[in-house]
């Protein structure tokens, strides 16, 4: 079976990579298609995961194609469809998954033109997000969804909201992301009680809440690691309240030292407002720190309270530091980081992963045909 | 006195055109050097059915006095090693020879160089970005700010806050000048029925303006509504905080409207909210009270220079929405009070934002720059 995976970006996020990785050891023949004009630049690649790899990324490059369709279409050398068109020519594919719901509206006309039936992986922000920034995407996204095979979601939450999406007869697929395990670095006694938190720096990873809800916590200290349009804002939040001594914001961390940094924390806080299950909270508990979390899209199917994790509320400042002081239980700290562990590792597994999207795969195809 | 008040496009923010008419009127010889690459540039083809939009009725004098002291943007071709903005607006000190050049926004600070050097006394307005965020989260670009500014003339400055900053950023006193932005000042305030229980806030969507904050106090406060006018960076954060909370009945996000039904809106409004992290002096603000409205703000920057509490306006605590409904819910529904406070921001407003008063000071801004260069 030959697939075709289009993905927005080249180096893709580290769930995709994964992903990626995991299918091209498969038996399945992937072919990618980037729809980014970004440059394929494998350093980069190596400093975002370099271990997690049993098979150098090289060799993950060299047998995928790549195109660059944004960036055709802003030279104005033709559409985007005519590089689609040479890719599908050339490859042959039995299957076009997409994995952003822009580039699955963009281009599932190609694929409908030629009877090959196409996927979609659809997460959150496609649903509640896009939406906000562009009133006509909707129809857009429906009428993409009316002719899709099947569609891809990672946690069960999406599927209500997806059900609910007029005229959308496709099956919805639930496969969580794969994982890989990681070296378990328990908290040691007496540890000063250090948060991290990890991610872009937006509005929507709500670490302006986060931050001032440090006001409340005089005994402990942040560290936020990423970049984004927020990153003045932490800063400026930071010095207005006086917390330079203990929350600070780093930028252009590489993958190893976010490890080391996550390694060395007491526990990992995931504030976002709007954000989904994110790769660093997987990293943290896979490493077997105690985790405190949103209730967003996706985090019931993993944490369950005062379990694996602790809940904290979106948006409210206070409420939320009330609930990070439990750091000071230092048993029930231990507790969550053993389980937070063993959830992982349950639930992610690279392995189940593949398995589940071949069949998804499988059946997309196997729909089509009769 | 000659002087070349440098923009960075043309047309100009709408209180920036207000400062050029009226000042236009005082010094007739002011002149206005537009920096934008003629590519860009409306000067060539300038759009006068346009630049109304953008400066509504109110303007008593005509457009063409301002159209009539355009300078434009002369040759670019000589001076290859010059940036397009250095050649323009070398070119415009070359032809018109100004006693005095200003530069309007901290972004055409670089530009002082070539007055400086060629020994033109320069001047330079602080509105409040330039001296806020950027000066502490960037130690290079405020040393560099604090060097112009000490090479500054004068300083202009929209409030006192701001002139203080500078003051203490560059540890040296400053020859700074307060002059506050003239707003609109109905002559007869019309008395429109307010809405029952509705406010208003007016800035860019920026998360400086603390709108986050401020939509999620209107959770808070169940029997009042909200408008939001402006447009900006952050429309999809608080469209979604508008969304998840379920307040969309009662909080609209407006975005940009022309000034006549940005004003009608104002005056339907029972009261006015800022709920800024941080602020020089907010035009919006100036506008709100020459209408008459009750203010509810935050004390960030300049603000409190000009309100005072139970007065002219009402405070409310910076980034604690609880805080925020909790002010705006003790005092919005008492009628008289909002009454008395209205009528005490007008007669602020009148003293303080009056066109008068903004071209006075920029006189005296500019002679002091004349005796001392």
């Amino acid at each position: 079976m030959n697939v075709l995976e289009i993905v927005p970006s080249w180096p893709p996020s580290m769930y995709l990579l994964e992903h990626i990785y995991s299918l091209h050891a498969s038996a399945i023949n992937l072919v990618l298609g980037n729809t980014n004009s970004s440059d394929h630049d494998i350093t980069t690649v190596n400093s975002i995961r370099p271990s997690q790899f049993f098979t150098p990324v090289y060799d993950l490059t060299k047998f995928s194609w790549q195109a660059n369709f944004r960036k055709l279409d802003k030279m104005r050398l033709s559409n985007v469809d005519k590089n689609l068109s040479y890719i599908i020519d050339k490859h042959q594919p039995d299957l076009i998954h997409f994995h952003s719901s822009h580039d699955a509206i963009q281009h599932h006309h190609k694929a409908v033109e030629l009877s090959i039936p196409y996927t979609v992986s659809l997460n959150s922000s496609d649903i509640y997000l896009e939406v906000l920034e562009d009133e006509a995407y909707l129809p857009k996204l429906y009428e993409m969804l009316k002719s899709t095979a099947r569609i891809h979601i990672s946690y069960e939450g999406l599927a209500s909201d997806v059900e609910q999406i007029p005229e959308v007869s496709a099956p919805i697929t639930t496969i969580r992301i794969a994982y890989p395990k990681s070296d378990v670095i328990p908290n040691s006694d007496n540890m000063p009680m250090h948060l991290i938190s990890a991610g872009e720096l937006t509005w929507q990873n709500g670490f302006h809440d986060l931050v001032r809800a440090m006001i409340h916590l005089p005994n402990m200290s942040l560290d936020i690691i990423g970049t984004g349009f927020d990153y003045r804002h932490l800063v400026f939040l930071i010095h207005t309240y006086n917390l330079q001594d203990r929350v600070q914001v780093l930028e252009n961390i590489t993958f190893d030292s976010c490890r080391d940094l996550i390694g060395k924390a007491t526990a990992y806080v995931h504030s976002g407002i709007v954000q989904e299950v994110s790769e660093y909270l997987l990293l943290a508990m896979s490493m077997g720190k105690p985790v405190f979390v949103t209730n967003n899209v996706g985090m019931d199917e993993l944490v369950e309270d005062r379990n694996n994790g602790i809940y904290i509320p979106i948006g409210e400042v206070v409420g939320m530091a009330k609930q990070l002081k439990t750091l000071a239980d230092v048993d029930l700290m231990q507790k969550i980081g053993n389980a937070a562990r063993t959830s992982v590792e349950k639930m992610f597994v690279p392995q189940t992963h593949t398995e589940k999207f071949i069949q998804f795969y499988q059946s997309a195809c196997h729909d089509m045909a009769r | 006195m000659k002087i070349l008040e440098v923009v960075p496009t043309w047309p100009t923010t709408t209180f920036l055109t207000r400062h050029m008419i009226q000042l236009s009127q005082q010094l007739p010889s002011i002149q206005v050097g537009v920096t934008t690459s003629p590519e860009n540039s409306m000067l060539n083809s300038f759009d006068t059915s346009k630049t109304m939009d953008v400066v509504p009725l109110y303007f008593g004098t005509p457009l063409r006095r301002i159209q009539a002291t355009l300078l434009g943007i002369m040759n670019y071709s000589s001076k290859p090693d010059l940036s397009l903005r250095e050649k323009a607006i070398l070119n415009l000190i070359e032809k018109n020879n100004p006693d005095i050049v200003h530069f309007h926004f901290n972004f055409l600070f670089d530009l002082h160089i070539l007055p400086f050097k060629l020994g033109i006394p320069f001047t330079v307005s602080l509105r409040g970005p330039e001296i806020q965020m950027g000066a502490f989260t960037d130690k290079i670009y405020r040393e560099k700010l604090c060097k112009i500014l000490q090479r500054a003339t004068a300083i202009h400055t929209v409030c006192d806050a701001l002139g203080t900053k500078a003051t203490e950023y560059c540890q040296t006193e400053l020859p700074v000048f307060t002059v506050r932005t003239s707003v609109p000042i109905p002559a007869k305030p019309e008395k429109t029925v307010a809405n029952t229980n509705s406010l208003i806030s007016v800035a860019r969507l920026y998360w400086k303006k603390g709108f986050h904050d401020l939509i999620r106090a209107m959770i808070y406060l169940p029997n009042v509504s909200l408008n939001i006018v402006g447009d900006g960076e952050e429309h999809h954060h608080l469209s979604y905080l508008i969304h998840s909370l379920n307040l969309q009945d009662r909080v609209h996000l407006l975005g940009e409207l022309p000034y006549e039904e940005f004003e009608l809106l104002m005056r339907r409004s029972t009261a006015y909210v800022q709920a800024s992290m941080e602020e020089g002096f907010s035009n919006s603000l100036a506008e709100a009270m020459a209408l008459g409205k009750p203010v509810f703000v935050t004390d960030v920057g300049g603000t409190a220079e000009l309100i005072e509490e139970g007065k002219n306006g009402m405070f409310i605590p910076m980034g604690d929405p609880i805080g925020m409904a909790k002010k705006i819910e003790q005092h919005l529904f008492d009628t008289q009070l909002m009454q008395q406070l209205g009528l005490a921001a007008r007669e602020t407003a009148e003293r303080e934002f009056s066109d008068e008063k903004h071209v006075q000071g920029f006189v005296e801004f500019y002679n002091y720059a004349y005796q001392n260069k």
